[in-house]
């Protein structure tokens, strides 16, 4: 009997969420069994509720988590999360089953005679800093690496950036390491760059709540139905509304299930996104569709340098100096460039039918109707990555439709922490915290002063990026690298070149993970990490949201975290004057040392348009949008808003409120910042203000940048385009998903995508072997004819989540020589029945 | 006893016959409806059918997409 009420309180329960979120409704109001605090507490079913954030990517939907007794066993959306208003993707289902895989790493492993065999974590943490003493007495700070991701949490990836920045206390040559990276430079380090060079000021202006007031949607080579499947419903409600009026514009490479959705498909050859981005913003030069007052007020049109090299080289041999430069050019001659992508010419190029072409053209460019555009991997695995991101922002400021809800351009990621770690945190290794970089006197003046340690003690030289970080190991320079929270040894393009130099030169390798993994493989020393909610977190989303999370569970047997980690290594750094590294760097209470170095990593931000919210309100809060700007100077240190306070609005707050979240930054009606700056600069038209552009007089800079061809293009010998990415089941390189035993058995290996036509004409049917090779070696997969991608003609698809066949192992690591970011959605590759 | 909750967004002309295609299945109940969408409840023995069947109602003809809202599986990890 009470098993009986158990079930139908339950279905009771799930039925009244589910219908709140269906009618989007405050959930709390019907829903009140499940109702929670933020700290935890226990409902009507002895569960005990508490707040956190999906693992998987980088929409970063709020999850509420029911714990009884020491484990997960219910999980729901997060009604009071902004982000995702209650709903889960189908990867909810799973979200806390990563965390029961039957070979979870539990103890430190330390390589002997060529074996791994456990340790203690004595032996482990002795060994690592010993090695690192070795290295950096020996050798210098150029000779040590660490590559983590956008997986690691605000906490980590700070405390990670100050540990290999600092240590200029061990080093002979007396200066930190750069050679810091996060695999977000694989991901969205284009977009990172494109938004540097046009607004002077990283991340998205907008807010996924643009999605409710749009009528238009472009999305760029993102499969949203897929792989950011929350924010696609979002979309799928919009149209529901007005189903008439708003469009659905999908282009891409291949067929998707986000491209059965859309009202207009345009297939394009690889690359040539680039011409076709330059012909919609001639479209509206030409048809005089661009917002004058908008572009005069706000814009400056530059030139950018052309045949820049594809990274092919190591060192970048091949990359001219001025890769990066823009010249200044008027409108004018902005109009004469982009003259020459004319309808014919691009519908040539692209192979996208010319009505198709101008019918984007006429959707996007409409002045009545609000545009947002989306993209992720398919515009930034480009080895034009910055020039594309520039090129869309290009159209988004001749329509003057930016910065405003419902109008801007939007560039998605694919971790949970892309934008809060890898970006704010500024884990890259040319970056300091909120945008600063290693080049700049006063911006390592400022870090220095908040360490508190010497000046001297920052390396002014960038680090190597990910790719040459790799190529270093290869070519001697890099003697330790310490991987943390990501599986470089299965995600790096041109995959035997890396693992060739792992298991053969001499390099000590360190990995902190969860479960084995093929960068485990390659470790001399692996150890064993807390993940999720097994420890204190924080990330940030896309839309500038930083969430969160206690902990809730034990992490199982020896784990421990990769913050505690880091610790114990920088207390076995002994200094000349008998203290530790830790000593200087990771001086905190036991007790409160994640506040300490909230409110230290906060410290960064406040007052330059970067303003994060206060520890204690992150704790309450489910999830905040930055700027999370207060209305005096006494708290966000520089600038006093009260003469502006009234006049802007707070979506995510009420009237009155000392803090405003900014959701549409640059806006003077939502963004304090730009109210100040239209106030104090009363000859400035309009709403919109790029405040943080002051390099440019404060405005954007439009990009003219031609169609350039690929690093390397389908030829008679490999005469298909490869494109690699993900499945709706895995994620990355499957080390979390491939452990439930549901989504293993859904999907368990990477098949290739190919288009029927060339299926037929190959003799291949579904389920026959075929070999992929290219320049770079052969992978043999499974073919899949009818799949639920189809590629176009002449390109195949294959996902990375395999271990047992990595497709990176024929990719191509070229790169953009301005992001640096490599590509992994072209290379030329032949196939073969075997 | 796994327990879940859905909704299910759907082309406005095809609700009639969504709505009879979940009637087909067993384990799912339509508990409300509004604005071309459903909320539905699935219960079965694990998670693993309920993830099936989420995915089979997402392939009918008319469902544009579907997200899930909550999700209770204690029996599960207890007898796991």
């Amino acid at each position: 009997m009470e098993n009986f009420s158990r079930r139908n309180f339950l279905k009771s329960t799930a039925a009244s969420v589910a219908i709140s979120s269906m009618i989007g409704c405050e959930q709390k109001k019907t829903a009140e069994p499940l109702k929670q605090a933020a700290g935890g507490s226990s409902d009507q079913l002895g569960l005990e509720w508490d707040k956190a954030v999906c693992r998987f990517c980088g929409t970063g939907c709020g999850v509420l988590v029911g714990r009884k007794d020491s484990k997960i066993v219910a999980t729901k959306g997060d009604p009071d999360c902004y982000s995702n208003k209650g709903l889960n993707c189908i990867k909810g289902y799973f979200l806390s089953k990563i965390l029961y895989g039957e070979d979870r790493l539990t103890k430190p492993l330390i390589r002997k005679n060529g074996k791994l065999e456990e340790a203690t974590w004595e032996e482990a943490l002795d060994l690592i800093a010993s090695k690192y003493v070795e290295i950096l007495k020996n050798d210098g700070s150029n000779a040590v690496a660490m590559f983590g991701s956008g997986q690691w949490t605000i906490f980590e990836g700070y405390a990670a950036t100050k540990f290999m920045r600092s240590l200029g206390f061990v080093s002979k040559d007396g200066v930190g390491s750069n050679n810091i990276e996060p695999n977000a430079r694989m991901c969205m380090a284009s977009a990172v760059a494109a938004f540097m060079r046009t607004f002077q000021s990283d991340e998205p202006m907008g807010s996924y709540e643009d999605i409710e007031h749009a009528d238009t949607f472009v999305l760029w080579g993102a499969n949203m139905a897929e792989m950011h499947p929350v924010l696609f419903s979002r979309i799928v409600d919009t149209k529901i509304k007005d189903k008439i009026h708003v469009k659905l514009v999908d282009l891409g490479t291949q067929f998707t299930r986000t491209s059965e959705e859309a009202d207009l498909y345009l297939q394009f050859k690889p690359q040539t996104d680039l011409a076709i981005a330059n012909y919609f913003a001639n479209y509206i030069v030409q048809n005089n569709l661009y917002d004058k007052d908008f572009i005069e007020t706000n814009t400056v049109f530059k030139r950018g340098q052309t045949n820049i090299g594809y990274g092919l080289k190591d060192g970048g041999a091949d990359i001219p100096k001025d890769a990066e430069a823009m010249f200044p050019m008027t409108f004018d001659e902005y109009k004469a460039f982009v003259s020459t992508y004319t309808l014919e010419y691009v519908s040539e190029l692209s192979g996208v039918p010319k009505e198709k072409l101008e019918e984007a053209a006429r959707l996007i460019a409409d002045p009545k109707r609000k545009v947002v555009s989306f993209w992720t991997m398919g515009f930034n695995q480009h080895t034009r990555g910055t020039w594309v991101n520039q090129l869309v922002y290009n159209i988004h400021l001749l329509t003057g439709k930016i910065s405003k809800p419902g109008n801007g351009p939007f560039s998605l990621t694919g971790q949970p922490s892309a934008c809060g770690t890898a970006r704010e945190v500024g884990t890259f290794s040319h970056r300091l915290p909120a945008d600063m970089v290693v080049a700049n006197e006063e911006h390592r003046k400022k870090t220095a002063e908040i360490w508190k340690i010497p000046v001297e003690k920052i390396n002014p030289k960038p680090g190597l990026h990910t790719v040459e970080m790799f190529r270093a190991i290869d070519n001697g320079k890099i003697k330790l690298l310490w991987v943390q929270v990501t599986n470089p040894f299965q995600s790096m393009p041109n995959l035997n070149r890396y693992r060739k130099a792992a298991q053969e030169k001499d390099v000590f390798i360190v990995v902190s993970d969860v479960y084995p993994t093929r960068s485990t493989e390659v470790a001399d020393v692996v150890l064993p990490s807390a993940m999720w909610t097994e420890k204190e977190g924080a990330y940030g989303n896309a839309e500038r949201r930083t969430q969160h999370w206690n902990k809730i569970v034990e992490p199982p047997g020896e784990a421990k975290t990769e913050i505690w980690q880091m610790f114990e290594v920088a207390k076995r750094m002994k200094l000349d004057d008998g203290k530790t590294l830790a000593d200087l760097i990771y001086n905190y209470n036991p007790e409160t040392y994640y506040k300490e170095i909230w409110e230290e990593y906060r410290s960064f931000s406040l007052g330059i348009g970067k303003d994060l919210a206060p520890y204690d309100v992150l704790k309450e809060k489910h999830g905040v949008v930055w700027p999370y700007v207060h209305k005096t100077k006494e708290i966000n240190t520089k600038v006093d808003f009260t003469e502006v306070w009234e006049n802007v609005e707070n979506p995510e707050g009420k009237k009155g409120d000392d803090f405003i979240s900014v959701k549409w930054r640059y806006n003077a009606k939502y963004d304090p910042y730009a109210a100040k700056f239209l106030k104090d600069h009363p000859e400035h038209k309009g709403e919109i203000a790029f405040y943080k552009a002051k390099g440019n007089d404060y405005k954007a800079v439009v990009l003219a940048v031609p169609y350039e061809a690929a690093a390397e293009e389908p030829n008679n010998e490999f005469p298909f385009w490869l494109c690699t990415g993900r499945v709706l089941e895995h994620w990355h390189t499957g080390t979390m998903t491939m452990r439930v035993p549901e989504l293993r058995r859904a999907v368990p290996r990477a098949v290739v995508n190919l288009n029927p036509e060339d299926a037929k004409t190959l003799g291949i049917k579904g389920g026959d072997l075929v070999k992929i090779s290219s320049k770079r070696g052969s992978v043999v997969f499974p073919a899949d004819v009818n799949g639920r991608s189809i590629p176009a003609k002449g390109s195949v698809f294959i996902p990375f989540f395999d271990e047992t066949r990595m497709v990176n192992e024929i990719t191509i690591d070229a790169y953009c020589p301005i992001s640096k970011e490599p590509d992994y959605k072209k290379c030329a590759v032949k196939i073969e029945k075997v | 006893m796994v327990i879940s909750s859905l909704v299910i967004y759907c082309h406005s002309e095809f609700l009639d016959y969504v709505s009879e295609q979940i009637k087909t299945l067993p384990c799912v109940e339509i508990v409300g409806s509004h604005n071309s969408k459903f909320a539905v409840v699935i219960e079965t023995e694990t998670t693993e059918q309920s993830a099936e069947l989420a995915e089979e109602i997402r392939l009918f003809t008319g469902v544009l997409s579907l997200e899930l809202v909550t999700h209770f599986f204690e029996d599960e990890v207890q007898n796991s």
